[in-house]
């Protein structure tokens, strides 16, 4: 079945880049293409519209957006009960810009410099509800929930498990899932399984180091 | 202090010239703080009873907000005005009656000092550029304050004057310096606000220009050199470079000169690399510490094994993972490409065994070089942190 896929992105350089990529015909399965982009938007009040009238499975989401950033789109969006599911998409930025995207609900963040054939397969994954992570996600979130806090407010969900940890050191090493699977003696739905976790406890967490590490890195 | 902690928590206010209370609460409640001033001395002569509102205000008070220098003043309100004159009036009344005292003699000057110095200031003798046609009011107002308080200064010079056989030349000086301190304070404060306004702009100025000047000296010749490049390879190697200069530049991560910290040390090698070997470098980096002997190890090691991994892997992609806890620096090197094996590596070839193992054992840690024809490389460096 074919993705269909909102481009959210102020560089029109970028998403003609994106759009000839994708529709490579040497990633084409089976005559039907895998991904396919049925709308862009290059601002925030676009996109939202876009998104709204089109309802598509995935929206690849710039973190950088003139008019709010990335993270008001999917916040706008919030009420509409739609069935799509953000992806973001940007060059390395800065920490904060990036866990506030996921943190408003994006199923996970790649960097621009991915692989055409590795970002179709993010789409997919995030189309099926999964988590994505890059290894620089991967580092991010690692940092933001490193350091001792005295008595965090819920552990359940302020804390990673050592597993999960395991896993994000493997993927932020620059392992697939499918190698960090092989490598812990694991399926690759165990791993997404963890994955996801980490990224409910990243977007549910009323951890304050989390938005103190946000702070602190803005001051910057 | 129970009692305090019942009071609001009033800022302080920047533009102070005690301590900024009185600027404080004359932000809170819309008037000009000269008035809050001039309510403040006349109550102090009243018996103390000035000072001692000014100090209980000032515990119960919260610290400047100093980061917002230009904070808009509040539109002023004159019924507000009259009815802080009413209270200080109503409070000298039950002063007088209480005994509270030093005399009519010196309290009416002083009155009439203190209203004519809150009547010349209320709007500011250095006006906003605004409407001119408003000219005539204020000059009337001011001629007025003005004149009260030099009648103040002087019948209250005339007084002490009178009283004092002793020492009358420095009581009339104190009086004159305090009337003129009174007339001045405001306006020096005015002054200083003025120039800070001016060197803020300054600042400003000075930021663009050297914003400008650095978009100019790099992301401007990266440009250019990339329209006369022909070669897609080197193009993108220039993009990448100046993509990762200029997020540095723009977070502050330390990239010129000798980095100080792992984290820029690291991100530093990642550019080196991919500048002199034409491969794309994903650093990841949790964590930080500064430079010391170990960190320098590990970086030394984690160059060999990048430029190994250039050199050999035949990869447009190579990993770097760096983490610095409490305990442990490690580092992992990764490729996914041809892979080799150890034994077939000639023993005079030294990269791995000098480079990396022995360089990392020196710093009292470990190096696995995990690799197979096909499958890839990696390398996992471990190095134990120093106790300090």
């Amino acid at each position: 079945m074919t993705v269909r896929v909102v481009l959210v992105e102020d560089h029109a350089l970028f998403r003609a880049g994106v759009r000839a990529e994708l529709a490579d015909p040497s990633l084409v399965g089976d005559g039907v293409p895998r991904v396919q982009i049925v709308g862009e938007a290059a601002s925030v009040e676009d996109g939202v519209a876009v998104i709204r009238s089109l309802a598509p499975d995935v929206v690849l989401l710039d973190v950088h957006l003139p008019g709010g950033g990335g993270h008001a789109v999917i916040s706008a969006l919030r009420d509409d009960a739609l069935p799509t599911r953000f992806l973001a998409l940007s060059v390395s930025d800065a920490a904060e810009d990036v866990i506030a995207v996921v943190r408003a609900g994006a199923r996970g963040y790649v960097t621009k410099t991915i692989s055409a054939i590795e970002l179709i397969d993010a789409i997919e994954r995030v189309a099926e509800g999964d988590a994505v992570f890059s290894p620089r996600l991967a580092g991010f979130v690692l940092d933001a929930f490193s350091g001792d806090l005295p008595a965090p407010a819920d552990p359940e969900l302020d804390q990673l498990t050592s597993r999960e940890q395991e896993v994000l050191r493997l993927i932020a090493r620059g392992y697939a899932y499918k190698e960090v699977a092989a490598r812990l003696h694991l399926s690759v739905k165990t791993i997404e399984t963890h994955v996801s976790a980490v990224l409910r406890k990243l977007q549910l967490s009323s951890r304050h180091q989390l938005t103190a590490w946000a702070n602190e890195r803005r001051l910057i | 202090m129970v009692a305090l902690q019942a009071l609001p928590r009033v800022p302080r206010s920047s533009d102070r010239v005690v301590a900024g209370v009185a600027g404080g609460w004359a932000d809170r409640w819309g008037v000009e703080p000269t008035v809050v001033r001039a309510a403040i001395g006349l109550l102090t002569l009243a018996g103390g009873i000035g000072a001692v509102l000014y100090g209980v205000a000032a515990l119960a008070s919260a610290p400047a907000a100093r980061n917002n220098p230009e904070r808009l003043r509040r539109a002023t309100n004159h019924r507000r005005h009259l009815a802080i004159a009413c209270g200080t009036g109503a409070i000298l009344v039950a002063a007088r009656a209480m005994g509270l005292w030093p005399g009519d003699g010196i309290m009416f000057p002083a009155a009439a000092a203190a209203v004519g110095t809150a009547a010349a200031w209320m709007h500011g003798v250095v006006p906003k550029a605004t409407s001119s046609n408003a000219w005539l009011p204020r000059f009337v107002q001011i001629v007025a304050g003005v004149t009260l308080l030099g009648a103040g200064v002087i019948s209250l010079a005339n007084r002490t004057g009178g009283l004092a056989n002793v020492g009358t030349s420095t009581s009339a000086i104190a009086v004159v310096v305090g009337g003129l301190a009174m007339f001045g304070a405001p306006a020096f404060g005015r002054v200083l606000r003025s120039l800070d306004d001016e060197r803020a702009m300054r600042i400003r100025e000075d930021e663009r220009a050297s914003v400008a000047a650095h978009l100019h000296d790099s992301v401007l010749q990266s440009l250019v050199l990339m329209q006369r490049s022909d070669d897609p390879r080197r193009m993108a190697s220039l993009a990448r470079r100046q993509e990762r200069e200029l997020r540095a530049w723009l977070y502050d991560t330390q990239l010129v000169g000798e980095p100080a910290s792992l984290h820029a040390a690291i991100e530093a090698l990642a550019i080196e690399i991919e500048t002199d070997h034409d491969v794309r470098v994903e650093a990841v980096v949790v964590g930080d510490q500064p430079l010391d002997a170990e960190s320098r190890a590990l970086v030394a090691a984690i160059r060999e094994a990048l430029v190994n991994a250039a050199r050999h892997a035949d990869v447009d992609q190579v990993d770097v993972f760096v983490e610095a806890d409490d305990t442990e620096l490690t580092g992992f090197v990764r490729d996914t490409g041809c892979g080799f094996d150890r034994a077939q590596i000639p023993a005079d070839r030294r990269g791995i065994s000098d480079s990396i193992v022995a360089r990392v054992q020196r710093a009292g840690g470990t190096a696995v070089l995990t690799s197979k024809p096909g499958a890839g490389t990696e390398v996992e460096l471990r190095v134990p942190r120093r106790a300090s």
